[in-house]
């Protein structure tokens, strides 16, 4: 008996909650268009809705029959409603490259078509003096298609520096520079441009020679800023080398200058502006969220020092000359893997000539595919 | 080259005997990065040196495995090998592991209930003097 009332309280549950396939496909009370509720029915629910909503009610009297949508009204000419086949389909990164992309594909006149038109035409019967063309694979090895200009090229050095002493060099040629279009009043203009790349020696020493005077956070620059803003604006040229200061080289000049232009405050722009160009000069980039709370110059350069590597155990060892007096110690700086194994055993010379004369690969599966199964198992495919 | 024999195979331990360690060789694999090397790690670093000078007999390969837990491999003169995984252990406890293998020796482990391990064994069992009808002199 408590199973039955128990089934009847779901099968009203189940009324209650709008059934899963419903969102899916309309259910069966929803496709139809009669209602249960008739229009005597109605018409004894009317003082209520009345009642409710404190004079005419809004809406149908029964909001489950299915009205028909009103037709979309568009105030469009008829031309423009009328669905035009699209001429071009090619996407606008596509039209504006200026990469040579392969042609598209055409096809040719059939050869009945070419004896109406051309009385003339003999076909050719061998590929004699015929344009060779390479295949669609090999379009970027063909030349003048993909070229070192092509290869893209990051705003930042690509070359890390890691070194203390050559990143805070940097900084500081990064601040003389900022500070040198603020004088020159051009920084506003030049802010969001790109600076010249200045990887040379000599711009580098430009920079450096100036003096930088702050007092209570305002600095002041003592020397030819103005060359060095020309230099600044003038088109970059293509960098050398990143690796223009040595650690060694950085000490020194570090050495030869006083601390105090750390303490240059930076307002939005300028942080802005040494983050840029220390990304630009070193390949550091210091995360948008920590930038804002660098107020000083030194902060900055807190936030865009990291700590060097720690060395691996096997260098350690090394460096520590640990194991150097134990003959019976061996130690190893990489994982032994199955081709030092036979080289110990000095049986790897054999197996190089054998696989060699057979045309194996000595490492590697050469032409054979990869196992495709792996890659069904792990539902890469 | 030519082919020379090894002219000292065993010590003579001052007429006692002469003894062969059985473990010939310890492979010690670790990772740099994980962290159930770390002991393993510390291990190397700080105990292996002083363990390896007390035991020139044994041969000791260090390796890294990256990705995997640390592990340390003996290799006996039987052929056999007995591995022990180190994991999340101390260089005080790696130490014991390394203690163990060398001085296993290499057989499989196995319950010694009988007073006599032989690979034939007798039928009759050990002679015992109380036992039997006792001999004439």
């Amino acid at each position: 008996m408590a199973r039955i009332t128990r089934m009847r309280r779901l099968q009203s549950l189940q009324l209650a909650i709008p059934s899963q396939c419903a969102a899916s496909r309309p259910s069966f009370a929803a496709a139809r268009a009669i209602s249960t509720t008739g229009p005597a029915h109605s018409k004894n629910t009317e003082w209520i809705r009345g009642k409710l909503w404190k004079g005419e009610a809004p809406g149908p009297a029964d909001p489950y029959t299915q009205r028909m949508e009103p037709e979309a009204q568009s105030n469009l000419p008829e031309e423009a409603l009328e669905s035009r086949p699209r001429q071009d389909r090619t996407p606008a990164a596509v039209e504006e490259s200026r990469l040579t992309l392969p042609a598209r594909r055409t096809e040719a006149t059939a050869e009945k078509e070419v004896q109406a038109a051309d009385p003339s035409y003999v076909p050719a019967t061998d590929a004699e003096g015929l344009e060779e063309i390479g295949a669609l694979s090999t379009w970027w090895e063909q030349p003048g298609h993909w070229g070192e200009e092509s290869a893209f090229k990051g705003f930042g050095s690509a070359d890390k520096v890691v070194e203390r002493e050559v990143l805070e060099v940097h900084l500081r040629r990064a601040v003389v520079e900022a500070l040198a279009l603020q004088q020159t009043g051009v920084f506003s203009e030049w802010a969001t441009k790109k600076w010249s790349e200045g990887g040379s020696r000599d711009e580098l020493d430009q920079a450096l020679a100036v003096q930088v005077e702050v007092q209570d956070g305002k600095a002041t620059l003592k020397g030819d800023a103005s060359s060095i803003a020309e230099a600044l604006t003038s088109e970059s040229q293509e960098a050398e080398s990143s690796t223009i200061v040595t650690v060694e080289e950085a000490k020194e000049i570090i050495k030869s200058w006083d601390s105090s232009w750390k303490n240059i405050a930076l307002d939005d722009s300028l942080r802005f502006a040494l983050r840029k160009r220390l990304y630009q000069l070193t390949g550091i980039l210091i995360p948008d969220a920590k930038l804002a709370a660098a107020n000083t110059a030194k902060h900055i350069l807190t936030l865009a020092t990291r700590d060097p590597k720690p060395l691996k155990l096997a260098q350690m060892l090394e460096k520590r000359n640990a194991f150097n007096d134990l003959a019976n110690v061996k130690l190893h700086e990489r994982k032994i893997g199955p081709i030092d194994k036979e080289v110990a055993v000095g049986r790897w010379k054999v197996i190089e000539e054998e696989l060699k004369k057979r045309d194996l690969p000595v490492t590697g599966y050469g032409n054979a595919a990869r196992n495709k199964e792996r890659d069904w198992l792990t539902g890469k495919i | 080259m030519t082919v020379k024999a090894l002219r000292v195979i065993a010590d003579g331990k001052n007429g006692l005997g002469a003894f062969v360690l059985q473990c010939k060789k310890l492979d010690l694999h670790y990772c740099d990065w994980a962290g159930s090397s770390k002991g393993m790690n510390g291990f190397i670093k700080s105990l292996l040196p002083k363990f390896a000078t007390a035991n020139p007999q044994i041969e000791f390969a260090v390796s890294p495995r990256p990705g995997k837990h640390p592990v340390i491999i003996g290799h006996y003169i039987n052929g056999r090998t007995k591995p022990i995984c180190v994991r999340n252990l101390s260089p005080y406890e790696i130490l014991q592991k390394v203690e163990l293998l060398r001085d296993a020796s290499g057989e499989k482990l196995r319950r010694t209930n009988k007073a006599v391990l032989s690979t034939k064994p007798s039928v009759r069992g050990i002679w015992s003097p109380y036992h039997g009808k006792g001999m004439a002199v």
